[in-house]
């Protein structure tokens, strides 16, 4: 029961946030005083908000889904789920004064996958990054290969990942939300659906703690299947 | 100058806006509460400021701890944001030592509650000086 209402808790946390926020947005339009380029910008940043709170929800609904179905993996282009994951996501790391490079090398391996599953992942790495970082702080979505597997990388530059974070991850996946105490407003929810998303796919997540940021990982089994290009 | 230190961005420029309306004061806005620190030591006290309970690396309790360990910032104006977090570990009288003007619930604050407040502010400010001057 406990870890039921503690499932609840979180989630009601981390969906407060955009709701409070277009609140707000809603309540900041002055449709005598303002111009027309301020409601739009309000507009804007009410529509971006709630998507992402929608996508939150639908991602939450499908872990439920998760658990019953079996996942077809397929070859994947990593290259191209991170190209939309980054272009989803600019507008954010924008608004908030904040930058998200990229680092991909020249030639990148095919994985297997599930496409959607993987965007969500990476988006939920990015995704905190944006929210959790200090002002004008760079953080960089970056693909390598790290021992025979193919590694999905967020360096970010903000508070440092706590221990007991990183000792959970270490195992690959989380048993439950866990709250990030310094990253605030953050229940770990993001964390938590990357971590059961990536475990359907057979792949692997993992932390990096630095003194300045976190690294947050999923290692992928590279795909056998050969490229058209090659 | 007014100084809005949030976690959250997107709200504290939206607060922003609601105190434009009504201001000429300058208007400040950090999402670090370590650099906001730095900002008030090198300039001058602000004559407001807003503070989210929930901040990066800290709380709002530990920003405030610095703050008031400053004799010239012991009067400085605080408006504390509270947001989820539960308040209930600190008594009256240790939320008293924080000398907090109000306490504004984020899910609930409206722009005329802000515009109200900043108002109240900058006038309790200028009785002031005019009284030392």
């Amino acid at each position: 029961m406990n870890a039921e209402v503690n499932g609840i808790l979180v989630a009601a946390h981390d969906l407060r946030t955009p709701l409070c926020l277009m609140r707000q947005l809603a309540l900041s339009m002055d449709f005598e005083k303002d111009s027309g380029a301020e409601l739009e910008d309000t507009r804007s940043e009410l529509v971006a908000t709630s998507e992402r709170a929608l996508r939150q929800v639908d991602d939450l609904a499908r872990l439920a889904e998760l658990e019953k179905a079996t996942i077809l993996l397929e070859p994947v282009s990593l290259r191209a789920v991170c190209d939309e994951v980054e272009h989803e996501l600019t507008p954010l790391f924008s608004f908030n004064h904040k930058q998200l490079l990229t680092h991909y090398p020249s030639r990148t391996p095919l994985v297997s996958a599930h496409r959607e599953i993987l965007r969500t992942v990476i988006y939920q790495f990015c995704l905190g990054a944006a929210n959790y970082t200090g002002e004008n702080s760079l953080s960089t979505l970056s693909i390598l290969t790290h021992r025979g597997k193919i590694r999905v990388a967020v360096r970010d530059f903000g508070p440092s990942l706590p221990l007991g974070i990183w000792k959970a991850l270490k195992t690959g996946w989380l048993e439950r939300p866990l709250s990030l105490s310094l990253r605030p407003g953050s229940s770990g929810l993001g964390l938590y659906i990357a971590s059961r998303y990536s475990l359907a796919m057979h792949a692997q997540i993992g932390a990096v703690r630095h003194r300045d940021g976190s690294t947050f990982y999923v290692d992928l089994a590279p795909s056998l299947q050969r490229s058209l290009f090659e | 100058m007014i100084l809005i230190v949030m976690s959250d961005l997107a709200l504290a420029k939206i607060i922003r806006k609601n105190c434009q309306k009504i201001t000429s004061e300058l208007i400040c806005i950090d999402n670090d509460p370590f650099s906001a620190i730095e900002f008030i030591d090198f300039a001058k006290p602000p004559k407001l400021i807003f503070l989210q309970a929930l901040l990066i690396g800290t709380n709002a309790f530990s920003f405030l701890d610095e703050l008031r360990s400053h004799a010239e910032l012991l009067s400085v104006p605080v408006i504390l944001l509270n947001d989820l977090m539960s308040l209930k570990h600190l008594t009256p009288v240790e939320l008293a030592d924080y000398n907090l003007s109000a306490i504004l619930n984020l899910d609930q604050i409206t722009p005329d509650e802000i515009r109200k407040i900043v108002r109240e502010t900058c006038r309790n400010s200028r009785k002031k000086h005019q009284k030392t001057a």
